[in-house]
């Protein structure tokens, strides 16, 4: 039997991590260049 | 290399094999040797499909990269935690509850045997040969700067990794991936503190940072829109996921990593810590390469990297105009230590107009540099043309051979090989199975026991670790093999991507039209490759839109033919 597809908060905890992440990037980018 | 450096490297290359070996004795039936007894918690799966990933050409060619083109290479994994986040939500749930051994067996179940045998095979052509390579590639790094026999190491590797990979399958794997890990991440954090360490007594983490931000190396982000670059936050986010769909989603070497795993959300919570940790974890490994380009700031460096290349050089009849870029290369340095000096002393004073003259300085002194360096590539070429003339790969491994203390230079050896190991034991551990189970077992008439079936999958991984030290062998009788390798991986894993879409969100759509399809997109995608209609890496993509777009026409086609007529 196919199980509906479930959106979990780890997902959602992988996507605010990885923009942070990039916030950070930009962060150091702008700080020391 | 030390007597201590041989007994680090052989210590743990050798405790590695042992432990794989000895862990995983009197391992019996298929469960056992495929799918580990389905008992894989997620941090073990998450460090498995990290090791597996991360060759040992990613710890010598990516701080390469950092050291002459800055960080910006950290873009092109951007698209990987959505591609994650799509494998957990659509690949896991089907696969486990198929209870499939093999992502190709998924295929069966849903078309036919005829369309998963097709993409079994296009996976063993594929990764047969990249096995070679991923054996290959260090070992001609290594035989260059360390002067071992190129054959002798694609042997002694091929071996260590086949002891484990035959004799425990998929648990072999699994358990020496977290030893390896512990080593890979281990070394590396070690080589990160002790190149701050040799900075001098002046400079801190900070003004490193300052250092490599004047000469571009910090450019992490770009945002332009232009397609000839090839790293930007927009080809990183569209290219990069759909690289990683297809590898993660349908290569056999990394399903084999999460479908041991104890249940349908360990398997997630695996490839989520995958998801989390890759993005920092490449950042860091450039982080390495930048602050080898900010200890080279101070120290001398060779004019070119790879050992065999200047021996190239220098024993032809160009040695004479070589000599005279090396001098020019050193005065250049002399240069650059100057204004790095200047800029240091000026950053301490926080004057500012000398703090922009001497970026200006130390940017023109680069582009003299990179110039002369360019000149000295040319000149390497013309000496011989079979030599690498681009010299990122060595850049690293010469920074550790001629700086690292005793000891530690056989601690990142150990590194290099247990990542090499790490990633050719997945490919074996696959290869294997899909040999086995997708072909022998599924096309043999008859009934045979389980052992039957272990003994056949250890036969066949014994098999393709014998050919990929063999292709590892003649593969410097080419040019430009590992290009070739990807070129092929470019040309296959559209195609099996599309398949995998088919069967997922193309639910009208029936076998007969899915092989048609595969089979036409296939030749297709070759004469494309062949006449040169695009860059390879646009392969991926363009065999994936046209095996959807041909299977959906064909069985348009057929369910219009099949049809009754309707009478006027």
């Amino acid at each position: 039997m196919k199980e509906p597809t479930v959106w979990k908060r780890e997902y959602t905890l992988v996507l605010i991590l990885n923009a942070l992440y990039i916030l950070i990037f930009y962060f150091v980018m702008t700080a020391y260049s | 290399m030390g007597t201590l450096d041989w007994m680090i490297l052989g210590g743990t290359l050798l405790f590695i094999v042992g432990y794989g070996v000895w862990r995983t004795r009197g391992n019996k039936d298929v469960d056992d040797y495929v799918l580990a007894r389905n008992t894989s918690r997620w941090w073990t799966i998450g460090l498995s499909v990290m090791a597996t990933q991360a060759s040992a050409i990613t710890f010598l060619s990516t701080p390469g990269q950092a050291y002459h083109d800055g960080m910006g290479f950290v873009q092109f994994y951007f698209g990987l935690p959505l591609a994650m986040i799509v494998i957990c939500l659509v690949f896991i749930p089907m696969f486990h509850n198929l209870k499939v051994y093999t992502a190709y067996e998924f295929l069966e179940n849903r078309f036919d045997l005829k369309t998963r045998s097709l993409a079994a095979v296009l996976f063993l052509v594929q990764r047969g040969l990249a096995a070679g390579i991923t054996i290959f590639a260090p070992s001609i790094i290594l035989s260059a700067v360390l002067g071992w026999d190129l054959r002798t190491l694609n042997i002694i590797i091929g071996i260590l990794v086949i002891i484990y990979t035959v004799s425990g399958g998929t648990e072999a794997v699994r358990v020496t991936h977290k030893q390896q890990m512990f080593i890979i991440m281990t070394g590396m954090f070690v080589a990160f503190f002790f190149i701050l360490g040799y900075l001098p007594a002046d400079i801190d983490f900070g003004k490193a940072l300052k250092i490599a931000g004047a000469s571009g190396k910090l450019d992490i982000l770009d945002f332009d829109f232009n397609t000839s670059s090839r790293y930007t936050f927009w080809s990183g986010i569209t290219g990069g996921l759909f690289l990683a769909l297809a590898y993660f989603g349908t290569d056999q070497s990394q399903v084999q990593r999460y479908l041991s795993g104890k249940s349908i959300r360990e398997s997630q919570l695996g490839l989520i810590f995958n998801a989390i940790l890759k993005i920092p974890m490449q950042f860091f490994i450039l982080l390495v390469g930048v602050m080898v380009f900010v200890f080279y700031q101070y120290n001398p460096s060779p004019l070119n990297f790879n050992p065999a290349a200047t021996d190239a050089v220098m024993q032809s009849g160009y040695s004479t105009d070589y000599k005279l870029l090396q001098d020019n290369h050193h005065l250049i340095e002399e240069e650059k230590r100057m204004a790095q000096q200047r800029f240091s002393e000026a950053l301490e004073l926080k004057e500012y107009d000398a703090i922009i003259a001497a970026e200006k300085r130390i940017g023109a002194i680069h582009e003299k540099e990179k110039n002369n360096r360019e000149a000295a590539r040319m000149l390497i070429a013309e000496a011989d043309s079979t030599v690498e003339t681009n010299d990122k790969d060595y850049v690293f491994i010469h920074f550790i051979l001629h700086n690292l203390p005793r000891g530690l230079i056989g601690l990142l050896l150990a590194v290099i090989l247990s990542a090499a190991m790490s990633s050719t034991a997945s490919e074996l551990n696959a290869l294997g199975t899909i040999s086995a189970l997708d072909l022998y077992k599924r096309n043999k008439k008859g009934v045979f026991t389980a052992e039957h079936y272990v003994r056949a999958s250890k036969w066949f991984t014994l098999l393709w670790g014998a050919i990929a030290i063999s292709v590892a062998c003649v593969a410097n009788l080419f040019d430009n093999l590992i290009q070739l390798v990807n070129i092929i991986g470019s040309i296959f894993y559209g195609n099996v991507l599309g398949i995998f879409l088919l069967a997922f969100f193309f639910k009208f759509i029936r076998g007969n039209s899915v092989f048609i399809a595969a089979i036409f997109t296939q030749i297709i995608v070759i004469i494309g490759w062949y006449l040169d209609w695009m860059s390879y890496l646009w392969l991926n993509a363009f065999g994936c839109a046209l095996i959807i777009f041909f299977a959906c026409i064909l069985e348009g086609f057929d369910r219009m033919l099949r049809s009754p007529r309707l009478e006027t």
